[in-house]
C-alpha cells in the first residue's frame, strides 16, 4: 500500500471518530472536541493533511457544521472597498469596477486583513471543488447529449494522466458508433474538463445560442457529444470516429482565484489523432466577468462558419 | 491579420466669421488578447493637418457662398496632399450665427458629399456645443477629475455651453453673444455693423443711437453692450432667472440646474481670455478681444476653477475632426451591402401589454425625409437565452411592419449578434445591421459606416440632441 493511500485511510479513521464525538457531545466546538478525542501530535499533522488535500474536503464539509456561517465566497470583490476613509471613494470604487484584481483589500500591518486572507482561501476551496465536481448521465441526457468518457477511470487517473483523459476507451467508441450522425458539418463536444462548474454555469445560455446561429447559416449539426474526464484532444479521438468536417470542443478552464466558471471553445478544421495545437481556434474566458455566455455563443457560430469557409482553423485560419 | 488599422478622418467646421480643417488619422487598435472576443478601440488620435484659419466666404449678410467653401475645402485638401476618396470619416458642421443662414441645411449635405464618402453633416448650436467641449477638453476634465467640466465656446456669432458630469454631456445651451456681433473699421474704429442681437442689446440699454454718437461713446456704449453679453452668459451658467435681455439672446438653455465645478472657454474668442495684455484691440475688426475682456471681468471667470483648455479657435474643429465617431462592438449582425447609412433616428420602444412596441413611435419620423429608423433596445437586466430569445421573437414580429430599409437595431449591450442571428433565422438574409456597443437615445440620430478593414466593427457617429436622460 502506497504512503499517500496510508495517510488517507488514517484521515478517514481520524475524521470519522471526530465526526462520533461531535454527534455524542453537543455544545462542544469542533476545535476542542478535535483536541480531545486524538493525541494533540496527531491532530495538527491530520489537520494540516485533511485541509490540503482535496479528497477530504467533502468529507469535512459533513463533519464541521457550519450552516450558519457566512459563505465568503458571495460577497461580491468588485464592489467591496475595505480601505478606512478613503480620500476618494467613487474613484477607488470605479477603478474597482474595473478589475477583478483585490485592489482596495487594506492591510493589517504589512499583511493582509484576515477577512481577505480567508476570502482568498475560500475562493481556492471553490476552485478545488469545480476541479473535483463530477458530470453524470443525466446531465447528458437533459440535452439529449450522447454520454462518453475518456480512458480515465477515475478523477485521480484525471489529473495524474492527462494523455488518457485525450483517448476516448471502447465503450465509448462502440456508442459514438451506433448512436451519432456521422460526416456531419460540425460536431459538437460538451467536456467537463477542469471545471464541471464551467459547464453547469454556461452551457443552458450558449448552446442554444450556438444552435441558432449554426442553423441561421444553415450549417448541419451532428448528434452532440457530452464527454467526462476531458482534455481537449479528445476531440481528435472523437474526430476519427465521428469524421465531421469541424469539431467544436467546449470545456471547462482550469479554475482560477477570480473565477471557476470560465469556459473554452476550442475549434478544429478536420479533426483526427495527428491534429498539431496551432490547427486549434480557441475562445477562452467565457463567463460572466468575461465574454457573456449568449455572445460568445453566436461568436462562436460565425467562427465555425468562417472556419467551414475557409476550410482552415487555429493558424491556417489567419494566413 | 493586423490588429491594428487607421482611419482618416477630417473634420471641418464653418463658422459664423472663420472655417478651419483639420485632418486626423484615428489609429484603432483590438484591444483584446487573441483567443477572446476582439473588441475595437480607437487607441491614438493624432493630427495629420491643421489648415491656416480661413474667412467664411458670404454672397451677402444671409447667404453662405457654396462655391466658395468648396474651393477652401479643396484648396485645404490639396495643400494637405489628401483626396476626398481617402478620407474615411469626419464631420463637417455648420455653427453659429452660419447655422442659421438661408442655405445653411442644404450646404452642409452637399459639402459633406463632397468632402468624402461618409463624412458626417451637422448642423444647429446642441450639437456644436458638445462638440466643441469634446476638442477643447472639458469632456476629458470632467472624466478625469470625476467632476462637472463646464465648456463656454465663445465664436463669432454665439456662445456655446455645454456641462459634462464625468464624461457625460448632461446639457448644453446657446446665446447670441459673441466677438463678430459687432465689427469695426480697422482704421477709424467706428462702428460698421451691428447683427441683430447686439442692436436688440443696444435699443434695451440707454445707448440705442450708438451709431451716431462720438467715438467716446461710441466706446463706452461698446464696452456696456459687452458686459451686458456677459451678464447674460452668468445668468445661464449659474442657472438663474434669465432676464428680459438674456431672454432674447437665448437661442436655446436645457443646462440642469447645477454648477460646474470647472471652467473650460474656447473658440476664437477664448485666446483674449486667456492672453492677457493685449496692444491691439481692433486687430480683427471686431470687438473679439474686448469681449474677451469682458469676460475676464465677469463672474463665471472668477467664480470657477478657470482651466486653460486643449484648443482654443480649434475647439470645434478638432472636436468633428477627432472626436465624433464611436466604434460599434465586433460582435455584430450586418447583411448584404447596406452600408453607410446616414441620419436614421433611434426610437426607444413604448410599452405596450407589457411588451416593447417600436411600431407607434416609429410613425413619427416615417415621412417624406426619413425612409429608415433604427430600433433602439433598452438596456436588459436578464441577459439569458430564454429572455433574449423572447426579445428576439418581439423585434422579429415588428420588423417587417416598418418599411425602413435596411433594418437597423443598435443597443449598448454586447448581445447584437445573437439578436440578430436570431432576427435571420426567423426572417431569412433581410437587409439587416445589428450593432451594440452604442449609446444612443430617443432623439437621436445616427449614422452608420462601412465595416473596418480588417474587423467586424462599424464606426458609428451619434448624434445627441436632447439631454437629460432618465
Amino acid at each position: 500500500m502506497s504512503m499517500e493511500d496510508n495517510i488517507k485511510l488514517i484521515v478517514e479513521q481520524v475524521l470519522k471518530e471526530i465526526a462520533v464525538t461531535e454527534a455524542s457531545g453537543k455544545g462542544t466546538s469542533a476545535g476542542t472536541s478535535t483536541g480531545g478525542s486524538v493525541s494533540s501530535a496527531w491532530t495538527s499533522a491530520v489537520a494540516g493533511t485533511a485541509a490540503s488535500s482535496p479528497w477530504n474536503s467533502g468529507v469535512g464539509a459533513s463533519v464541521y457544521d457550519d450552516a450558519d456561517a457566512e459563505d465568503l465566497s458571495t460577497v461580491d470583490l468588485q464592489t467591496q472597498l475595505l480601505v478606512p476613509d478613503p480620500k476618494n471613494k467613487e474613484l477607488y470604487l470605479d477603478m474597482k469596477k474595473s478589475t477583478s484584481a483585490r485592489i482596495g483589500v487594506w492591510r493589517a500591518g504589512p499583511r493582509p486583513m484576515t477577512q481577505t486572507l480567508l476570502r482568498f482561501r475560500a475562493d481556492h476551496a471553490v476552485a478545488q471543488d469545480s476541479v473535483m465536481g463530477e458530470i453524470a448521465e443525466e446531465d447528458a441526457a437533459k440535452y439529449n447529449m450522447v454520454y462518453v468518457k475518456s480512458q480515465c477511470r477515475d478523477k485521480d487517473e484525471y489529473l495524474t494522466r492527462p494523455e488518457l483523459g485525450r483517448v476516448l476507451d471502447e465503450d465509448s467508441i462502440r456508442k459514438l458508433e451506433k448512436e451519432c450522425e456521422k460526416k456531419p458539418q460540425v460536431q459538437i463536444l460538451v467536456a467537463d474538463g477542469l471545471s464541471s462548474k464551467a459547464m453547469e454555469a454556461n452551457i443552458p445560455d450558449l448552446y442554444p445560442a450556438m444552435l441558432q446561429g449554426l442553423q441561421s447559416m444553415g450549417i448541419r449539426v451532428g448528434t452532440p457529444i457530452m464527454a467526462k474526464y476531458a482534455r481537449v484532444g479528445l476531440m481528435d479521438s472523437i474526430g476519427e470516429v465521428i469524421k465531421p468536417d469541424v469539431c467544436v470542443n467546449l470545456i471547462g478552464e482550469r479554475p482560477g482565484l477570480g473565477t471557476a466558471e470560465s469556459m473554452s471553445a476550442y475549434i478544429v478544421y478536420n479533426p483526427r489523432a495527428d491534429v498539431i495545437e496551432s490547427e486549434r481556434t480557441v475562445l477562452s474566458n467565457i463567463h460572466k466577468g468575461g465574454t457573456p455566455a449568449v455572445e460568445a455563443g453566436a461568436h462562436i457560430a460565425a467562427l465555425i462558419k468562417k472556419i467551414l469557409d475557409a476550410k482552415a482553423s487555429g493558424v491556417n485560419l489567419e494566413r | 491579420m493586423s490588429r491594428e488599422s487607421i482611419l482618416t478622418s477630417v473634420g471641418i467646421d464653418i463658422g459664423t466669421t472663420t472655417t478651419k480643417l483639420v485632418i486626423s488619422y484615428l489609429t484603432l487598435t483590438n484591444v483584446m488578447p487573441g483567443s477572446r472576443i476582439p473588441r475595437i478601440e480607437i487607441s491614438s488620435k493624432s493630427l495629420f493637418y491643421a489648415s491656416e484659419v480661413r474667412f467664411t466666404p458670404f454672397l451677402d449678410r444671409e447667404t453662405i457662398d457654396e462655391k466658395g467653401v468648396r474651393q477652401i475645402i479643396s484648396e485645404e485638401y490639396q495643400k494637405a496632399g489628401i483626396s476626398p476618396e481617402k478620407i474615411d470619416t469626419g464631420a463637417i458642421i455648420i455653427t453659429g450665427e452660419s447655422a442659421k443662414k438661408e442655405n445653411a441645411e442644404k450646404l452642409v449635405h452637399a459639402l459633406a458629399e463632397f468632402s468624402g464618402d461618409f463624412v458626417v453633416a451637422t448642423a444647429g448650436p446642441e450639437l456644436e456645443s458638445i462638440i466643441a467641449g469634446k476638442g477643447s477638453g472639458a469632456e476629458e476634465i470632467s472624466r478625469r477629475d470625476r467632476c462637472i467640466c463646464a465648456n463656454v465656446d465663445i465664436g463669432g456669432g454665439t456662445t456655446n455651453i455645454a456641462y459634462y458630469d464625468n464624461g457625460t454631456c448632461i446639457g448644453n445651451a446657446c446665446l447670441e453673444v459673441g466677438g463678430r456681433l459687432i465689427e469695426v473699421d480697422l482704421l477709424s474704429h467706428k462702428i460698421k455693423y451691428m447683427a441683430k442681437a447686439s442692436r436688440s442689446i443696444a435699443e434695451a440699454l440707454p445707448c440705442s443711437n450708438i451709431n451716431s454718437e462720438s467715438h467716446e461713446t461710441q466706446q463706452k456704449g461698446i464696452e456696456t453692450i459687452l458686459a451686458q453679453m456677459v451678464k447674460s452668459v452668468d445668468e445661464v451658467l449659474f442657472s438663474e432667472n434669465p432676464s428680459e435681455i438674456t431672454r432674447v439672446l437665448t437661442v436655446n438653455n436645457d443646462l440642469p440646474g447645477v454648477l460646474p465645478q470647472k471652467l473650460v472657454f474656447s473658440g476664437g474668442v477664448s485666446r483674449y481670455i486667456y492672453q492677457k495684455n493685449m496692444r491691439d484691440w481692433w486687430v480683427h475688426g471686431d470687438v473679439g478681444p474686448l469681449l474677451g475682456e469682458a469676460y475676464r471681468m465677469g463672474r463665471a471667470y472668477n467664480t470657477f476653477e478657470v482651466i486653460p483648455g486643449a484648443e482654443t479657435i480649434h475647439a470645434t474643429v478638432m472636436g468633428a475632426g477627432i472626436h465624433t465617431v464611436n466604434v460599434s462592438g465586433s460582435t455584430v449582425t450586418v447583411q448584404k451591402d447596406c452600408l453607410p447609412v446616414r441620419n436614421i433616428p433611434v426610437i426607444i420602444p413604448e410599452i405596450r401589454n407589457g411588451h416593447y412596441d417600436w411600431i407607434s413611435p416609429s410613425q413619427r419620423f416615417l415621412d417624406s425625409l426619413h425612409t429608415c429608423v433604427a430600433f433602439g433596445i433598452p438596456v436588459q437586466d436578464q441577459l439569458d437565452f430564454q429572455s433574449i430569445d423572447e426579445l428576439t421573437e418581439i423585434i422579429a414580429k415588428q420588423l417587417p411592419q416598418i418599411p425602413s430599409s435596411p433594418k437597423v437595431i443598435v443597443m449598448e449591450q454586447d448581445v447584437a449578434k445573437v439578436i440578430g442571428q436570431g432576427i435571420v433565422k426567423r426572417l431569412g438574409n433581410i437587409d439587416l445591421v445589428c450593432i451594440d456597443g452604442i449609446r444612443a437615445f430617443t432623439g437621436d440620430y445616427i449614422d452608420i459606416g462601412k465595416a473596418l478593414a480588417y474587423a467586424e466593427a462599424l464606426p458609428v457617429v451619434v448624434k445627441t440632441l436632447i439631454f437629460n436622460h432618465k
